[in-house]
């Protein structure tokens, strides 16, 4: 896939997205593998950092959540309970409750300090691919392979609305920041935007070559889209006017759900995305230049995640490991 | 053996009872005449009759078996009484000692006499300023006037000498006063009711009917009312013990300001008594006056519930109730406790659970709340009874409910589900109510919801486990608690039992093995048993063989020869089958017995001797001699004792021989303290031990019907007042006086009655015809008479002695008794007076009690049994082989063993041993820390509803495990359509739908054909609408002038496209609905999208092809013009393809455009998919063939 995004409607966009100060030599952080953490038997599908920064969540298909501390990178706590491998979890906005999504058609959502699990939400007819937490707490969204998007209501555990999202599986879900809208994205390549209260579908963007979307995720701010495709591409949508502002690329993608994230470091804001070429990429968000590149990961990278105050991402894959970076960088540097 | 001793041995025979009543009457008229002052007696008596009803009761009913059934300690007190002044009168109302004396019921005895003494002390002393009793006492609604404050104006001067003229008259110059009324005996009545016709009045005027006597006036209180206040104190009776002053306060405060609030307690154990007492103060405000509040909550509260229970709030003036009652629970309890203790100190071993609802109980402890308040001090103070409404005591931190639950079966809702707070004691109450429980316990740690029967529990737990209780999920764990105990539940029930097809057959069987049976032994009894038996029974031959018994008690291990020997002699003698099998094991009973101490050795012996002794006799003296009174009455008394007891009694036996053992690790009934104290009486081991053996050999294949045996030996109606009542042995010792009556009359006849039925051999038609007419009122109920039914019985028992093999026959014969039989019951009470005899013959009849009492076996296990049965021929008698295996624990095949129902399995050391054993060869897996793991596995489970897994929880529907884990992980992959339909909902009901069509065209069509009418067409909309094309058409053809109608109609109907609405499809991902019923040839809606040349619509579609979304929504118009409706369109491009379609697109000419439009081709009903056939061509040697999923019967299989 070779199309150029139209440069010049990019141009007014870039205000919303903090510029880099140019005098600023480095910006990028200098990411430096910190921890391994091992422990799951199969391959990691997941990992989340919480919001308030304290832990690191990571789930596999070995049917295991791990807790982990963010900053330590000790072994916390192992959530189990599903029946079936898990593909996606989310944190709670409150940090201590996580929700899973698993092979086993559940949601589960689990008191971290505990273990214990709260809540099982039945309802999806197949495999729940992706599971996404509503800022507000009180909303659980979740993607699964029967093609539906379900939102569910934390406090009844009941499914509130299924929302007939899409004509294939649906790779992912993602609330805005707050909560008033959710986007899905689904293997049928479409990217649907949804509006939470009503359930009505308020856009879909469709890319021309109609690629499956592997991932889709609201950007900080609420105004954009990330979403990967599985022709190796990450783009950036403005989804007020569904346009395609930038697409970062460089990395492998054709085969599995690919987390992409935002990174916010120094100032300045970053794409940051798995490869199946086993290394974490990361682009400029504005010049889609690769600015740097994780290696460590032996397997495909599945998911990555960053820090919400530090700069610390983390990444995990089919090896079964979850790789936590840090910045290096003022010892390195200066 | 001496009279004396007799009557100690057999106190409840008539002789004996004569003699005592003689006796007591003696005493009483010393009594009397000792004391001289019929004024005290009769307090006394009303004292006694205060503190304990239930007495006053039983004597009033029938004086002579006041001895008999009440203990013994009881009989000095009780002696005091007598028939005439009890018997006439109803139970005394609750009263104070002295109440009796007096005519206001109200006044306290101390007050009383103050106000005794004030009456007369004005008599000598005129006008002295008596200072008023301590408190105004009258009860609101009387008039102050009369007796109050005698200083005011209570005196009345009957003779004044200074009114006098002259005092020639009266000799004293002092005045005479008259004070309160003194000296008028009849009651003041209005002088005018004497005039004739008085109160018709004048014949004319308003007036005309004047009232009838004098008005009582009465006074509103107010400041100026010199009599005693209004109450502002209420009594508040009925509470549980567990109410606080706070909860209490709650409910009362909202009537006004409350001034103290008490709830009284046990002085010893510092226990609430259930009684609280709460004094108002007036309001700031003068509107709410204290007395005002306390009416008022005197009667809002009244009857309502204050927590748990309903409570009485009563007015009490000065708190005098509230201290009287509290006198009387304290005095009660103690009572108790005295009497418990006493009880205790005689039966070192009697804390029995089988007491339950025995204690005796007073008959007005049903709805009189101050006696069920004692009960419920008694069940908390004095642990040994359950009472039969256990209420939660006041509780200590380590509270167990568990330990107050008893054997009952019980389902335990753990704290983990619903916060355990006695709150929602009541609401669980509330929802649970209608399965027949008997109590909510709780504690910390949860619920235990007592059933009375484990049918009703096990229902409980299949409608209620799981189920919401508000917010909370009752998560119910079984217990059926009794099971685990040696002995049966004490409640327990006749449990119906439904009969499998082949059980059916076996009845069958077994019915006209009866009837072979039946004549096979009457000929055998007849003709071979009853000679033999008679001459075995012969008074020489037995005190001989009397003699040898009693050297035998002394020297066991010789003596088991002898009788062995003895034994086998009449084994010998008697020609009966079953004789020698008997003989055998009573030498093995004896021969165990040898390890008995010498003190149980006889009661485990029979003692048949005695009986038949008295029978000898009987047979010498025709007239019923006292000793002949005593075992007659024994044995009734024996065979009147519930069926719980025998299998108490049958356990015990069965789980060891030694009697003490059992009491060790049970609770011990009445039945053996009434054991050990018969110890004492029994010298004869009957050398008829064949007999005897023969007897209980009866009595226990009689054994599922023993309740009706015992109605036919016992006449009386004691098992009458059994089937009624189910514990109240208060109600029982009502009872057993009037049953005891008629005996001396009847003596006679009813001991015969019992000679029949305890030798079959020796029955007479004329003998056993005595009974029947007795027993029919008894057993109403029963559908066949007694007579044959027993008769039978003993028939089948002898026949399966004969041939074991026959055992499992005989089992299910009894089990078709017991399903036939409901009266099988037993009740749940003991009898005072226990017979050991009776005890051997239960724990007999047991067996099969056993056998019948677990409906759920399952083939093998009744294999087994009957395995068991027939065992039991060649082993002793009486020992714990004899019984079938009793099922303790029901066991769930289902359940899914992991650590929850393990451990619902395994409830004892013994359990585990086996578990272990069960185990052994499984290798040990290495847990860590064991404990760590056992939570969390048990963590684990929480997601399920039920805490014993039935099923592995699995994955439901359609699941496709992934190689690698999860979805995830297994990367993107295309979903063929075909495993889409596996799981995708939509597509699954149409597959269901289709299916269910399949079946029913037929019935479908004919249908269609018979009811024409149910088109949609037939709503009154359609019906309009059909109308109006009606008439459009008739102007068209009128007209004539359009060549194109469908214009026409196109313009028409341009605003009126049909509601539609698009939605996920069972074809194809996306389909269009109708929301209303559509009529055929109705325009449906436009098919738009952009009109685009055929060049641009072939680069399109390549286009398309390579994006992957197809060239579906391109629609040809003509050979150059082609709609696309891919990017912007109307939602008719969601219409889908169907080989049978509903509808049909024409293109049409508007306004010199062509236009698609999608028209109705059939009816069309509301909610279905609307489609119409793509016309695609045919390619049939193309490989990118589209597949059609249109389900339709005509399908072709693929678009093009």
């Amino acid at each position: 896939m070779s199309t150029q995004e139209p440069s010049s409607s990019v141009q007014p966009e870039q205000a919303d997205i903090k510029m880099t100060d140019p005098s600023n030599a480095r910006t990028v952080p200098n990411y430096a593998l910190t921890y391994t953490l091992k422990g799951h038997k199969m391959g990691v599908s997941s990992v989340k950092f919480s919001p308030d920064g304290a832990w690191l969540a990571s789930c596999s298909a070995d049917q295991t959540i791990k807790v982990w501390h963010a900053k330590t990178g000790k072994y916390e706590q192992t959530l189990e309970g599903h029946m079936a491998g898990i593909s996606d979890i989310d944190w709670a906005p409150d940090s201590l409750t996580l929700v899973s999504g698993s092979d086993d058609k559940t949601l589960r959502l689990w008191d971290v300090v505990s273990g214990k699990m709260l809540r099982l939400l039945r309802g999806h007819h197949n495999a729940v691919y992706t599971v996404a937490f509503s800022p507000r707490g009180n909303i659980v969204a979740s993607g699964s392979y029967d093609e539906a998007v379900r939102l569910w209501d934390i406090r009844s555990g009941k499914c509130m609305k299924t929302l007939p999202a899409h004509g294939d599986p649906v790779s992912g879900v993602h609330f805005n920041r707050d909560g008033t809208m959710i986007v899905s994205c689904s293997h049928d390549g479409l990217i649907r935007i949804w509006d939470v209260t009503t359930g009505q579908c308020l856009r879909t963007l469709v890319e021309e070559d109609n690629a499956p979307v592997m991932a889709v995720k609201f950007s900080p701010n609420g105004k954009y889209l990330l979403a990967g495709t599985q022709d190796s591409c990450v783009r950036l949508w403005d989804y007020h006017r569904g346009k395609c502002l930038k697409t970062y690329m460089g990395h492998k993608n054709d085969k599995y759900s690919i987390f992409s994230t935002f990174i916010i470091a120094n100032g300045s804001c970053f794409v940051m995305a798995g490869s199946e070429n086993s290394d974490v990429f990361i682009w400029d968000i504005q010049t889609k230049e690769i600015v740097h590149l994780l290696v460590g990961h032996p397997d495909v990278v599945l998911g990555v995640d960053s820090h919400p105050t530090e700069n610390i991402v983390a990444s995990c894959g089919l090896d079964g490991t979850v790789m936590v970076w840090m910045d290096s960088a003022e010892g390195l540097d200066e | 053996m001496s009279r004396a001793g007799y009557a100690d041995f057999f106190p409840a025979a008539p002789s004996v009872l004569a003699e005592k009543e003689k006796k007591r009457a003696q005493a009483e008229r010393q009594d009397r005449r000792a004391r001289n002052v019929p004024d005290d007696y009769d307090r006394e008596s009303n004292a006694i009759s205060v503190s304990d009803p239930g007495h006053i009761h039983s004597s009033s009913c029938a004086p002579i078996s006041v001895g008999v059934s009440l203990p013994s300690g009881h009989l000095v007190t009780t002696s005091t009484l007598t028939p005439t002044t009890t018997s006439s009168s109803p139970p005394p109302p609750l009263l104070s000692p002295s109440a009796g004396t007096t005519a206001k019921g109200d006044y306290p005895p101390n007050k009383l006499a103050a106000q005794s003494t004030s009456a007369r002390e004005p008599y000598p002393l005129p006008p002295p300023p008596i200072p008023p009793p301590l408190a105004p006492l009258t009860p609101k609604g009387t008039p102050p006037a009369i007796k109050s404050d005698p200083s005011r104006r209570n005196w009345k001067v009957k003779y004044d000498p200074f009114l006098e003229k002259k005092s020639t008259t009266r000799k004293s110059r002092e005045p005479i006063l008259r004070w309160d009324g003194e000296g008028i005996t009849t009651p003041v009545t209005d002088p005018r009711l004497e005039v004739g016709r008085y109160t018709d009045g004048p014949k004319t005027g308003k007036k005309r009917l004047r009232s009838q006597g004098l008005y009582r006036t009465r006074w509103k209180w107010d400041e100026n009312y010199i009599g005693p206040g209004p109450p502002s104190q209420i009594l508040i009776t009925g509470l549980s013990p567990l109410t606080t002053e706070t909860e209490i306060s709650m409910h009362f405060r909202p009537h006004g300001d409350i001034q103290t609030l008490e709830i009284r307690i046990d002085p010893a154990t510092g226990g609430s008594l259930g009684i609280c007492s709460i004094i108002y103060r007036d309001g700031p405000r003068s509107r709410s006056p204290a007395h005002e509040a306390a009416k008022r909550a005197a009667q809002e509260v009244n009857g309502s519930r204050v927590g748990i229970q309903r409570v009485r709030v009563e007015l009490d003036r000065d708190g005098l109730k509230c201290k009287k009652l509290t006198g009387r629970i304290l005095e009660e309890k103690r009572r108790k406790e005295a009497e418990a203790e006493k009880n205790r100190l005689k039966q070192p071993l009697n804390i029995s659970y089988g007491e339950l609802g025995s204690r005796p109980r007073s008959p007005s402890a049903r709805g009189s709340s101050p006696s069920r308040r004692d009960s419920r001090i008694d069940g908390r103070s004095d642990d040994r009874s359950r009472d039969q409404r256990p209420t939660p005591a006041p509780r200590p931190d380590n509270y167990r409910a568990l330990d107050h639950v008893g054997r009952l079966p019980y389902i335990f809702i753990t704290s983990r589900c619903i916060p355990g707070d006695e709150r929602y004691v009541r609401h669980l109450n509330g929802r649970l109510k209608n399965f027949g429980l008997k109590d909510i316990l709780w504690d910390r740690t949860g619920f235990y919801v007592v059933f009375w029967e484990r049918r009703d529990m096990e229902r409980c737990f299949k409608v209620c486990d799981g189920d919401r209780l508000f917010s909370y999920t009752m998560i119910m764990e079984k217990h059926p608690g009794s099971n685990r105990s040696p002995s049966p539940p004490p409640v327990a029930r006749p449990e119906l039992r439904k009969m499998g097809p082949n059980e059916l057959v076996v009845e069958a069987t077994n019915a006209l093995m009866k009837d072979m049976k039946l004549v096979l032994m009457k000929d055998l009894r007849k003709r071979l048993a009853a000679p033999t038996i008679y001459d075995s029974l012969e008074v020489g031959r037995f005190n001989k063989r009397r003699k040898v018994e009693e050297e035998e008690v002394q020297g066991i291990t010789a003596g088991s020869h002898q009788v062995l020997a003895v034994s086998l002699e009449a084994s010998i003698r008697s020609p009966t089958t079953l004789l020698p099998t008997l003989a055998l094991k009573s030498t093995e009973k004896l021969t165990s017995a040898v390890a008995k101490s010498a003190l149980q050795k006889p009661t485990a012996l029979p003692r048949f001797k005695k009986r038949i002794l008295t029978k000898a006799e009987d047979s010498s003296t025709p007239e019923a001699s006292p000793l002949l009174h005593g075992s007659r009455t024994r044995l009734s008394k024996a065979d009147a004792r519930p069926l719980a007891h025998r299998l108490n009694q049958y356990n015990s036996d069965a789980g060891s021989d030694d009697e003490s053992t059992i009491t060790e690790n049970r609770p011990v009934s009445r039945g053996s303290r009434a054991l050990s104290l018969d110890t004492g009486d029994d010298d004869s081991v009957s050398v008829a031990l064949s007999a005897n053996e023969g007897y209980r050999k009866r009595k226990r294949s009689v054994g599922p019907t023993s309740k009706l045996r015992d109605t036919a030996v016992s006449t009386d109606d004691e098992d009458h007042s059994l089937e009624k009542d189910d514990g109240s042995q208060g109600l029982h010792d009502l009872k057993k006086p009037r049953i005891d009556h008629p005996r001396p009359y009847e003596d006679g006849e009813v001991f015969m009655g019992d000679e029949v039925d305890e030798e079959p051999a020796v029955a007479t038609p004329h003998r056993t015809s005595t009974t029947t007419p007795q027993l029919k009122p008894i057993t109403k109920n029963k559908s066949r008479t007694i007579e044959s039914d027993s008769e039978y019985y003993e028939d089948e028992m002898v026949f399966t002695k004969a041939d074991p093999k026959d055992e499992s026959e005989l089992v299910n014969v009894l089990d078709d008794e017991d399903d036939r039989g409901p009266e099988i019951e037993i009740p749940n009470r003991t009898t005072l007076s226990r017979e050991p005899r009776k005890r051997i013959k239960t724990t007999e009849s047991r067996t099969n009690r056993d056998l019948l009492a677990v409906p759920s076996f399952d083939a093998d296990e009744e294999k087994h049994d009957s395995e068991m049965a027939g065992m039991d021929i060649e082993v002793s008698w009486g020992v714990s082989t004899t019984e079938g295996p009793m099922v303790t624990v029901q066991d769930d095949p289902d359940a899914i063993l992991d650590i929850d129902s393990l451990q619902n399995l395994v409830k004892d050391a013994e359990d585990f041993k086996f578990l272990a054993q069960a185990l052994a060869a499984v290798e040990p897996a290495d847990l860590g820390n064991v404990q760590a793991w056992a939570y969390k596995e048990k963590q684990l489970k929480v997601a399920q509803k039920q805490s014993i897994a039935r099923s592995q929880e699995k994955i439901e529907g359609f699941y496709r495990p992934n190689p690698t884990g999860c979805a995830r992980t297994e990367g993107y992959r295309r979903v063929p359509e075909a495993e889409k339909s596996m799981y995708l909902p939509h597509r699954l009901q149409l597959a269901a739908k289709v299916k269910s069509a399949a079946n029913k065209i037929p019935e479908v069509t004919a249908a269609a054909v018979t009811n024409p009418t149910k088109n949609p067409s037939s709503t009154s909309r359609m019906n309009r609408v059909n109308n109006r094309r009606l008439v459009v058409g008739l102007n068209n053809q009128k007209q004539m002038l359009s060549s194109d109608a469908d214009v026409m109609r196109f313009n028409q109907l341009k605003k009126r496209k049909k509601p539609v609405k698009f939605a996920r499809s069972a074809i194809h991902n996306w389909g269009l609905y109708a929301m209303e019923n559509i009529s055929a040839g109705d325009m449906i809606i436009e098919y738009v999208g952009e009109i685009i040349r055929q060049q641009v619509a072939d680069m399109r579609e390549k286009k398309y092809l390579k994006s992957g979304i197809g060239s579906s929504y391109l629609f040809r118009i003509d050979d150059t013009t082609v709609i696309d409706a891919t990017k912007a369109g109307g939602i008719a491009r969601f219409i889908n393809h169907s080989c049978t379609p509903n509808c049909t697109a024409k293109i049409i000419k508007v306004e010199g455009s062509k236009r698609i439009v999608i028209y109705a081709l059939r009816d069309i009903r509301e909610n279905e998919e609307l489609t119409y056939d793509y016309k695609f061509e045919r390619e049939l040697e193309s490989e990118e063939r589209i597949p059609c999923l249109c389900g339709s019967s005509g399908c072709k299989g693929f678009l093009n």
